[in-house]
């Protein structure tokens, strides 16, 4: 048999209402038991009362017959007494059994004593008799009428003793049954809240050791599981809990073996990117470096159109050095250690402006920053966006009469706050939109706009490195807003 | 005189040997270069003798970082280390322009520390600065 929780619940809430049962049985049995000694008093006494009631009733009436008759001088009605007299010691016969059958037997010989004087005492006062012996006759008759009267009452009377006694029974059988009612409530209360608690404490302790075992995982312990103590629901958990840690475990050190050979493919990548910037760049210097020693050593020996292709050859090589070197940046940024600090970005964006113009074909373009512009980044990295956004402003606005350059805040996404960078030039069609950030990616000829294509990548690869997302809004001819969130960024604060 | 002593390119590749020297001519830069193509050879000539006897002392020192046997690292360290060239001006002259390259050479005792342009024509301006400012301006205890 498990015992589980479920069943130790159901084990107590059962026990409790069997107790109950059983204890409403018992009282009705006891108050069944109660009612039975009062029904016996009941049928013992009642009688018994009733008897004494009309036998001295009849008494009082037999007496009152004789006397009415005499005084009336009515013959006939005294001759009714004898039977009146019969039914009265018929009634004592009745007597119920357990009375005491000789004071009966008494009462009913003092009754034929008085009745029979009565009798003839009547009779002689009806025929107007007198004479000493007469008077003798009544007083005598009087007394046996008392003696007859306290038979009666003796013979019939209740004995008071013995009902008490009944009674005090019914009532020592009352006390009793009340008091093993109060105890077995007061035991029923215990048993239930000694159970209870027991079991609660060991719920209790059990919830504790499964909350600990959870921490010790969340911390990845996960070497030491939960201990398994009795077999019931909590059981049950502890082994899923401790199954779960067994998983982990294993993910865990598929992790950490994942992140082991990351870090060896990116200390490989490393190594590319510095042998790429050592060893292409070396063969780069030779092709310019003798394309301008064959200028300057047999310049006079080449025809004009030579000059033009060598010039070519030396343009190409310093295209090639600048796409090495954009590509070179674009690997520093995914290599380098977030640096997070609160960054003015205000503050961040004009100094960018002001190298703007620093260019010899330098022309006037109106920007405008934003007040309190500020963001938790990198201030490095995040420096970069606003370079290539803003150059890319300022060389997309070339062929504006009034170009305007703008910077600002735009909200808050569940990314973020978001910031942007806006121009009205040239713009772009949305449908390039996936092109846009891709490295190497231009979508305006080199004639037009030179560059590499590897701004707009590297803006992506330092927002993404900061945990946001980059996009953009365009139409051709229309201008272009450039869009970022920062999502460790707060919005300026309203002033 | 610091500035009649030999310049020690201690370089590997054939092309850059030559770009360097003839960046040199052009800029007329007079002072005898000697080449070194690895490492260990710049280590033997700076430790070595000259036909009188002399230990040699060179005006500057170029040096690249990535050479074959000894690298740029180890013999930068190796020249501080050693009481005779201890003070010689050493130049990194290389392709990389990694962070951690600059840190490395400053903290092995690097003077200067220049990226080769891949534009020739910078070369040659760089190679006038170097020797304008390291033969000419430059002063140096004098070591020994």
């Amino acid at each position: 048999m498990r015992w589980t929780i479920k069943r130790r619940l159901n084990a107590i809430v059962a026990l409790t209402v069997g107790a109950m049962l059983v204890m409403t049985v018992v009282d009705v049995m006891g108050a069944r038991v109660v009612e039975r000694h009062l029904s016996a008093i009941e049928r013992a006494y009642l009688p018994q009362l009733e008897l004494e009631a009309r036998a001295e009733a009849d008494f009082i009436a037999l007496v009152r017959t004789l006397q009415e008759a005499t005084n009336a001088q009515d013959e006939e009605r005294l001759n009714a007494a004898p039977a009146q007299k019969d039914a009265l010691l018929r009634l004592l016969d009745e007597a119920p059994a357990g009375m005491d059958r000789r004071a009966i037997a008494d009462a009913k010989a003092q009754v034929e004593l008085w009745f029979a004087l009565a009798m003839s005492v009547s009779r002689r006062l009806m025929r107007n008799e007198t004479g000493e012996q007469l008077v003798i006759d009544i007083e005598q008759m009087q007394t046996l009428q008392r003696a007859a009267r306290q038979a009666l009452i003796q013979a019939l009377s209740l004995d008071r003793a013995r009902l008490g006694e009944a009674f005090t029974e019914v009532a020592h059988t009352e006390r009793m049954s009340w008091l093993a009612r109060l105890l077995s409530r007061l035991a029923l209360a215990l048993a239930t809240v000694a159970l209870g608690a027991s079991l609660s404490r060991r719920l209790l302790d059990r919830v504790r050791e499964i909350e600990e075992g959870f921490e010790r995982f969340g911390r990845g312990e996960f070497d030491r599981p939960v201990p398994l103590t009795g077999d019931d629901e909590l059981t049950e958990i502890s082994e899923q809990a401790n199954r779960m840690a067994r998983n982990l475990k294993q993910v865990d050190e598929l992790l950490k073996a994942r992140q082991a050979e990351l870090e060896r493919t990116n200390r490989e990548l490393e190594a590319f990117s510095y042998s790429v910037s050592h060893d292409l760049r070396a063969p780069l210097r030779s092709i310019d470096g003798f394309s301008k020693a064959l200028i300057e050593d047999f310049g006079e020996a080449i025809p004009p159109a030579g000059h033009g292709y060598l010039n070519r050859v030396r343009a190409a090589t310093q295209r090639m050095a600048q796409l090495i070197d954009d590509m070179l940046q674009l690997s520093r940024i995914g290599r380098a250690e977030l640096q997070l600090a609160e960054v003015d970005l205000t503050a961040l964006a004009r100094s960018v402006v002001e190298t703007l113009g620093d260019t010899p074909d330098a022309r006037r373009v109106e920007v405008r920053v934003a007040e309190g512009l500020t963001a938790r980044a990198d201030a490095r990295l995040i420096r970069l966006v606003f370079e290539n956004l803003l150059s890319n402003a300022y060389k997309f606005t070339g062929k504006e009469s009034a170009p305007l350059i703008e910077v600002g805040a735009a909200g808050r996404t569940d990314e973020g706050p978001v910031f942007y960078v806006r121009d009205n030039g040239i713009g772009f069609d949305e449908a390039y939109m996936g092109k846009l950030f891709t490295p190497f990616q231009r979508l305006h000829s080199e004639k037009d706009f030179p560059g590499t294509g590897v701004g707009l990548a590297t803006v992506q690869r330092v927002v993404h490195k900061h945990g946001g997302r980059v996009w953009a809004k365009s139409a051709v001819g229309e201008g272009a807003t450039f869009f970022f969130s920062l999502p460790f960024l707060s919005l300026p604060e309203e002033p | 005189m610091t500035n009649g002593r030999p310049i020690l390119l201690v370089e590997d590749q054939e092309d850059d040997v030559e770009l360097t020297l003839r960046a040199f001519r052009q800029n007329r830069i007079a002072n005898e270069v000697v080449v070194a193509r690895d490492g260990v050879e710049a280590l033997e000539w700076l430790h070595g003798t000259d036909d009188a006897g002399e230990r040699r002392h060179a005006a500057l020192v170029l040096l690249d970082l990535k050479l074959p046997r000894l690298d740029g690292l180890e013999v930068l360290h190796r020249i501080r280390a050693d009481e005779h060239t201890r003070f010689v001006p050493v130049v990194i002259l290389t392709s990389s322009s990694e962070e951690q390259d600059l840190v490395a050479s400053y903290s092995q005792g690097a003077n200067s520390y220049v990226r080769k342009p891949v534009d020739f024509e910078q070369f040659v301006e760089s190679a006038r600065q170097l020797g304008l400012y390291w033969l000419m301006l430059n002063q140096c205890p004098v070591s020994d």
